[in-house]
C-alpha cells in the first residue's frame, strides 16, 4: 500500500485541483481539527490525517489508514448597531456641493458619500449567521514503519469550492452591504484546503515534519469595452485569468525527553490566496491621459489570510491499571496578527497585535474507547475599533468535546469519531471615539452650493455613512459537530 | 489650456452670445438671418449704437431710420431666449444642449432705432442626458453688467420687423480689438480678468454629474436677433429667431478631463434657437420675472 498509497494522493491532488483555495485553513485554525477526537489539542494530541496540517511530526503516530468524515458548522453571530444621532445623515445635497476651504476658495470633494437615502442597502441589513457542512479526507502512508511516513488531508465544503465575499471595514461599506462583518469569520470558513506532509524519525526519540498547503495565485483582466456612457448595463467584455499554484509551508517536531511525555513544537508560514486584477475599460469617445488608451481599474484581494504561527505544547500519556489509560497536554499558539492583511489586501490603519491561543486536552481511553474534553481561549488580536475601521473581533473561549471508538475489522480497524465543539465569543463594546488615531471623519465638511454659493446647511457639522458610527457592539457562538470513519490497517 | 471643454462651450457662449453682444468671435453658428456683411462693430457706445448709422450694411438693407413707426416699443420685456447647440460628450457623443436664459430688457426708442438694455435673471442648461449638467453660478451671473445694444425696427405686412444687428461680446479678458484680437491662452495673461471674483482666471462654469468640477473660461460671442412684433400701438411682444456664434478658450480646471480639447456645433436647425419678448410693467425686477416665469412663457 505504500508506494500505491502515496501515487493515490497525487492522483487525488490533481484531480481535485489542488492549486485552488486554501479557504479552509481558516475554518481549521478556529474549529481545529475536525476529524480529530482533540479538535482544539490537535498540535499535542492530534489523530487522524488531520495531523498533516496541524503538526506534521505527529504522522508516525497514527495508523496508517483513510478516514472520511463530515462536520456542520453553524456561525452564530451578532452585531448590534449604535442608534445614529440626530443631524449626521448625508443629504442629496452632497450632489451639488464644493468644500469649502479655510481661505474662502472651494475644491471638489475627496470622498464622496452617497446621499443616506441612496444607499442601496439599510445599515446592519446584512446578516452574518450561516450553516455550512463540510467533508474531510485523509490518508495517512507508511513509506517506512516507524521511521517514514506521508499524510494528505483535504477539507471541501459542500457548497462552494471556493470563494471569497469582500467587504471594506470603514465607510467604504456604504455602498456595498452597509454593516458589519466579524473580519475573522464568515467567508474565511468557507472554502477548500489540501496539504500534503511527510513526516520521519530519525532519532527514538524525535519526530519531524513538514508539509505544505496548496494555495493559488490568481490574475485577472477584464477588458472591457463601453459603447455608451448613457448605456452602462451594456458592454463588451474580455476576460484573462490565470491561477498559479502556491505552497505554504509548515513544519511540526515532536521530542520525546521522558517516556510518555511528548514536548512539540510547530510552524506554519503566512497563508493566503490572493487575487490581484486590472479592469482594462475603453469608453467610447474618451479623452485617455497622454500615453493611454484605456483606464485602468486595479484591485487586489486577498482570502483567508493566516498569519505566520508558531506553537509550542507538552502532553503526557499515562497508563492505568485496567486497561484504563489517559493522556493531557497544553499548547501555546503565537499568532502574528500584527501583519494582517485584510480582503482588500490593506493593513489595518490600526495595527493589530500578536496573539497567544491557549489549547488545553484532555483523554481517558478503555478498550477500544477514548472520550476527550479540549478547551481553548483565544484572545482577539483585533484592537478596540474606536476609530473609522470596523474589524469586528471578539475573545473567544471555547470547549470540544470527543468520542472515538476503535473496533478491528477484519484485519485492521475501524475508528469512528464524533465530535462537539462550542465556542463562545465574549460580547464586546465599541465607542468611536474623536481622539482615535484614525477617527470616523466628517465626509460631508462644510460645502457651499455650487450655484448659489451659499454655505448648504446640511453639511454642518458632522456627517458619515460609517455604519459602524457611533458604535457597535458584537458577541456570538460558534458550533460544529463532526463525524468521522477511518480504516486503519 | 488653450483647449475647448468637452462640452460647455457653446452651452456657456451661447447664451453669452445672445445677451451679452458687444464684442468679436471666430466660430460660426447658424447665421441664416440677413445681417449684411461683418462691418464695424458697435463698441458698446452710451446708446448701444455707437458709430451705426442707417444705411450702414450691419442692418437690412431695406431699413430706413426715417420711416415712420406709429408704434411703442419702449418699455419693459421678460425675454425668453432659448440657443441650441451640440456637444461632443466623452463616451456619450453628440449631446444637444438648450441653454436658457431669462432677462429683464428695458428698451428706449428714438423712432425706427431702439436701444436694449439686457439684464440676465436666470441661466439654465438644459439637455438630453442627466449624465453631466452645467451650473452657472450665480456668482458668474452677478458678474454679467447690463448689455446695451441697438435694434431696429421696420414696418412689415402684420406688424413690425425687429432686428438687432450682429455684435460681439468678450467676457473674462479685456481685448483691443475684441473682435479680432486672438483670445490669450495663457492663464498669467494681464488681459485675463477674474470678472466672478473667485480667484480663478475668467469666468468659472461648473460641471456636474458622472463628472464634476470647474472650468475657467474666457470667451467671445457674437449674436443676430431677428424677429416680428404683430402689433401696433404699445408694442406687447416680440419674438424671433437668433443666430450666434462662438469662440471659447479653457484656461483651466481643477478636473483634468474637464480640459479635454472637444468639438461642437451650433444646431443646424435655425428655428431651435429663439426669443421672445413679453411686456411687463416697468416695476417688475428680475426676481419678479424669474418668479412669473411659467405664467410669462409658459412651459
Amino acid at each position: 500500500m505504500s508506494r500505491s498509497g502515496a501515487g493515490w494522493i497525487v492522483f487525488v491532488l490533481v484531480v481535485t485541483g489542488g492549486g485552488f483555495t486554501a479557504g479552509a485553513v481558516g475554518l481549521l485554525e478556529t474549529f481545529g481539527a475536525p476529524d480529530s477526537r482533540h479538535p482544539f489539542a490537535a498540535r499535542v494530541l492530534g489523530d487522524g490525517p488531520s495531523a498533516a496540517y496541524f503538526n506534521p511530526g505527529l504522522l508516525l503516530f497514527q495508523e496508517p489508514g483513510l478516514r472520511l468524515g463530515a462536520s456542520a458548522i453553524w456561525q452564530d453571530l451578532d452585531v448590534e448597531l449604535q442608534n445614529r444621532p440626530p443631524g449626521v445623515d448625508v443629504t442629496g445635497a452632497i450632489y451639488r456641493a464644493r468644500i469649502l476651504n479655510p481661505d474662502g476658495s472651494t475644491s471638489r470633494l475627496v470622498f464622496r458619500p452617497l446621499p443616506n437615502d441612496r444607499l442601496r442597502a439599510s445599515r446592519g441589513s446584512y446578516g452574518p449567521d450561516s450553516f455550512s457542512l463540510v467533508v474531510q479526507f485523509g490518508a495517512n502512508v507508511s513509506l517506512i514503519e516507524n521511521r517514514l511516513a506521508l499524510g494528505f488531508y483535504s477539507v471541501l465544503p459542500t457548497s462552494a469550492f471556493g470563494g471569497q465575499t469582500t467587504f471594506f471595514p470603514d465607510e467604504r461599506e456604504q455602498y456595498f452591504s452597509n454593516s458589519l462583518h466579524f473580519e475573522l469569520f464568515e467567508d474565511r470558513l468557507d472554502g477548500s484546503m489540501f496539504c500534503l506532509a511527510l513526516a520521519g524519525r530519525p532519532l527514538d526519540w524525535l519526530w519531524l515534519g513538514a508539509g505544505v498547503v496548496m494555495t493559488n495565485v490568481s490574475e485577472v483582466t477584464s477588458s472591457i469595452f463601453v459603447p455608451d456612457a448613457a448605456d452602462q448595463e451594456t458592454a463588451d467584455i474580455n476576460t484573462d485569468i490565470s491561477i498559479n499554484m502556491r505552497f505554504e509551508p509548515h513544519f511540526g517536531v515532536v521530542v520525546e525527553p521522558l517516556e510518555g511525555l511528548l514536548v512539540t513544537g510547530t510552524l506554519h508560514l503566512e497563508a493566503r490566496n490572493d487575487v490581484d486584477g486590472t479592469g482594462d475599460i475603453q469608453l467610447w469617445d474618451y479623452p485617455y491621459p497622454e500615453g493611454q488608451d484605456s483606464l485602468d481599474q486595479t484591485f487586489a484581494f486577498s482570502q483567508g489570510y493566516n498569519p505566520l504561527r508558531a506553537s509550542l505544547g507538552a502532553a503526557y500519556r499515562g497508563g492505568g491499571g485496567g486497561g484504563l489509560s489517559w493522556a493531557a497536554g497544553a499548547s501555546v499558539l503565537w499568532s502574528r496578527w500584527s501583519e494582517y492583511r485584510d480582503r482588500h489586501q490593506q493593513r489595518p490603519a490600526d495595527a493589530w497585535s500578536d496573539n497567544w491561543a491557549v489549547s488545553l486536552g484532555s483523554e481517558i481511553s478503555w478498550g477500544s474507547q477514548h472520550v476527550a474534553l479540549d478547551a481553548i481561549f483565544v484572545p482577539s488580536p483585533v484592537p478596540d475599533q474606536e476609530g473609522r475601521s470596523n474589524y469586528v473581533d471578539n475573545h473567544r473561549l471555547g470547549f470540544g468535546l470527543g468520542w472515538q471508538w476503535r473496533p478491528e475489522f477484519g484485519a485492521g480497524r475501524l475508528t469512528l469519531t464524533a465530535q462537539v465543539q462550542m465556542q463562545h465569543l465574549f460580547d464586546r463594546k465599541v465607542q468611536k471615539s474623536d481622539r482615535a488615531a484614525h477617527p470616523v471623519f466628517d465626509e460631508f465638511p462644510e460645502s457651499i452650493e455650487i450655484q448659489t454659493g451659499e454655505v448648504i446647511a446640511d453639511s454642518l457639522g458632522f456627517q458619515t455613512n460609517n455604519p459602524g458610527y457611533p458604535g457597535f457592539s458584537s458577541r456570538g457562538w460558534l458550533w460544529a459537530a463532526g463525524l468521522s470513519l477511518a480504516y486503519n490497517y | 489650456m488653450g483647449r475647448r471643454p468637452f462640452f460647455s462651450l457653446q452651452l456657456l457662449t451661447g447664451i453669452l452670445c445672445l445677451l451679452l453682444s458687444a464684442g468679436g468671435c471666430s466660430q460660426e453658428g447658424v447665421d441664416d438671418i440677413p445681417d449684411g456683411d461683418a462691418g464695424e462693430p458697435d463698441g458698446g457706445g452710451v446708446d448701444g449704437w455707437g458709430d451705426l448709422a442707417p444705411g450702414d450694411d450691419l442692418w437690412p438693407g431695406d431699413w430706413n431710420a426715417d420711416v415712420d413707426i406709429p408704434a411703442d416699443f419702449s418699455g419693459t420685456y421678460a425675454s425668453l431666449q432659448i440657443s441650441s447647440h451640440y456637444s461632443d460628450v466623452p463616451m456619450i457623443g453628440d449631446v444637444q444642449y438648450r441653454n436658457v436664459a431669462l432677462c429683464r430688457i428695458s428698451i428706449a426708442q428714438q423712432g425706427a432705432q431702439l436701444t436694449l438694455d439686457t439684464e440676465i435673471c436666470s441661466l439654465e442648461s438644459e439637455s438630453d442626458t442627466d449624465l453631466v449638467q452645467t451650473v452657472f453660478p450665480d456668482a458668474f451671473l452677478r458678474s454679467l453688467p447690463v448689455i446695451r445694444r441697438p435694434a431696429a425696427v421696420m414696418p412689415a405686412a402684420d406688424g413690425y420687423r425687429f432686428f438687432a444687428p450682429r455684435s460681439y461680446e468678450v467676457r473674462g479678458v479685456e481685448l483691443a480689438d475684441p473682435e479680432r484680437d486672438p483670445l490669450p491662452t495663457d492663464p498669467d495673461d494681464p488681459r485675463i480678468q477674474d470678472p466672478d471674483g473667485d480667484n480663478n482666471p475668467g469666468l468659472t462654469v461648473r460641471i456636474t454629474g458622472i463628472v464634476d468640477g470647474e472650468v475657467y473660461v474666457i470667451q467671445r460671442t457674437w449674436s443676430v436677433m431677428d424677429g416680428h412684433a404683430p402689433q401696433t400701438g404699445e408694442i406687447q411682444s416680440i419674438s424671433g429667431l437668433i443666430a450666434w456664434g462662438d469662440e471659447q478658450v479653457v484656461l483651466g480646471s481643477d478636473n483634468p478631463v474637464l480640459e479635454s480639447p472637444r468639438e461642437g456645433y451650433i444646431d443646424p436647425v435655425a428655428e431651435n434657437s429663439h426669443f421672445d419678448f413679453k411686456r411687463v410693467s416697468a416695476g417688475k425686477s428680475c426676481a419678479d420675472i424669474v418668479a412669473e416665469r411659467d405664467g410669462l412663457f409658459p412651459p
